[in-house]
């Protein structure tokens, strides 16, 4: 069993290094760099920390081949893992926070305590010292082999404003056909001006994200939409 | 010490537990509902602003119903310290009377 302190002190030893989205982090080799992507950054962390697979398929599969994804973060934190609320986790030293992929690309980040992260953010940041505040998270979750201490008083974390994403049923109204406008005009085709956020506005989206050098999850909240140059709510 | 006078006062104690606890499940519902309080105005007012189809929002407000219910279970982390400091205040009482020694009731 591993502390959450040790879990973080391993995690921060990586600050700065690269993010390439879809990178594959062999998670037995202690001396990796990166690049990382987040899932991949913390699978490879409660690895290193615990001798954990976590968040990982195939399951029962080399440490080192075996493919990290939000989705199956989600799948292990409802099966090995304990989902607990984000206000909780965002509290917990050793906690993760997690935005389920809902059929794009998710986020994990390891919970700093107090409101903080350390995680693999994108490609212009890299892994970053970062904040839970403002961004959305569906779960907070706890992984077997990483001992946490739950603290009394949760931390309520400030939401952040619309967040545009794929699902069901489809968002739709003025606010996605400015999306789809201002992403055309960057040269990404979201399959036509319909104000219908579909899996093909979801795609332009990513690509554009990636561009940017953005964090690439498909969703346009206030950060994509400012790149995108929409006023936004 | 008559038994009568332990058990009030292990109920008191057990009592005093309970309400300390209080005023931070109360502080942190407010808090969890602050922190959301600024999201749920903007989709009102995107809303107001014919930004997104009403059908949209409503599925925004219900995800924010889902939230904050999640957030609030919260609470019983908190609900299970107080009990926990509750029970032990409730026979720690007990316990020092015993020490004391204490007439049982016939």
């Amino acid at each position: 069993m591993a502390t959450a302190l040790q879990l973080l002190t391993l995690a921060r030893k990586h600050l700065g290094e690269a993010y390439v989205l879809g990178a594959l982090a062999p998670k037995a080799n202690s001396q990796w760099r990166g690049p990382w992507d987040c899932a991949e950054f913390a699978s490879w962390c409660v690895y290193q920390a615990s001798g954990q697979i976590f968040g990982c398929r195939p399951l029962g599969g080399n440490p080192d081949t075996v493919d990290a994804y939000t989705g199956f973060w989600a799948e292990d934190a409802t099966t090995s893992g304990r989902e607990i609320a984000v206000g909780l986790a965002a509290a917990t030293p050793g906690a993760f926070l997690l935005r389920r992929p809902g059929g794009a690309i998710g986020h994990v980040a390891i919970s700093a305590g107090y409101g903080k992260t350390v995680e693999a953010h994108s490609t212009k940041r890299g892994v970053i010292e970062g904040a839970a505040a403002g961004r959305r998270w569906d779960t907070g979750v706890l992984v077997p082999g990483i001992e946490v201490r739950l603290p009394e008083a949760p931390v309520p974390v400030p939401a952040g404003g619309i967040v545009l994403r794929l699902k069901e049923p489809h968002m739709t109204g003025r606010l996605v056909r400015d999306v789809q406008r201002a992403l055309a005009a960057e040269g990404f085709s979201a399959g036509g001006v319909d104000g219908d956020f579909g899996p093909q506005t979801a795609a332009a989206v990513r690509a554009f994200q990636l561009r940017k050098g953005l964090a690439v999850d498909g969703e346009v909240g206030a950060l994509t939409a400012r790149a995108l140059g929409i006023a936004w709510y | 010490m008559e038994w009568k006078e332990v058990w009030a006062e292990a109920i008191g104690a057990a009592e005093r537990d309970v309400s300390a606890h209080v005023p931070d499940a109360v502080r942190f519902v407010k808090g969890i509902a602050a922190a959301r309080e600024s999201r749920l105005l903007l989709l009102l007012e995107a809303m107001a602003d014919g930004a997104l189809d009403q059908e949209a929002i409503e599925e925004e407000l219900n995800e924010e119903r889902a939230i904050l219910e999640s957030e609030f279970l919260a609470v019983r982390v908190m609900a299970k310290k107080a009990a926990q400091d509750a029970a032990n205040a409730l026979i720690g009482t007990i316990q020092k009377a015993l020490v004391a020694g204490i007439s049982l009731p016939v």
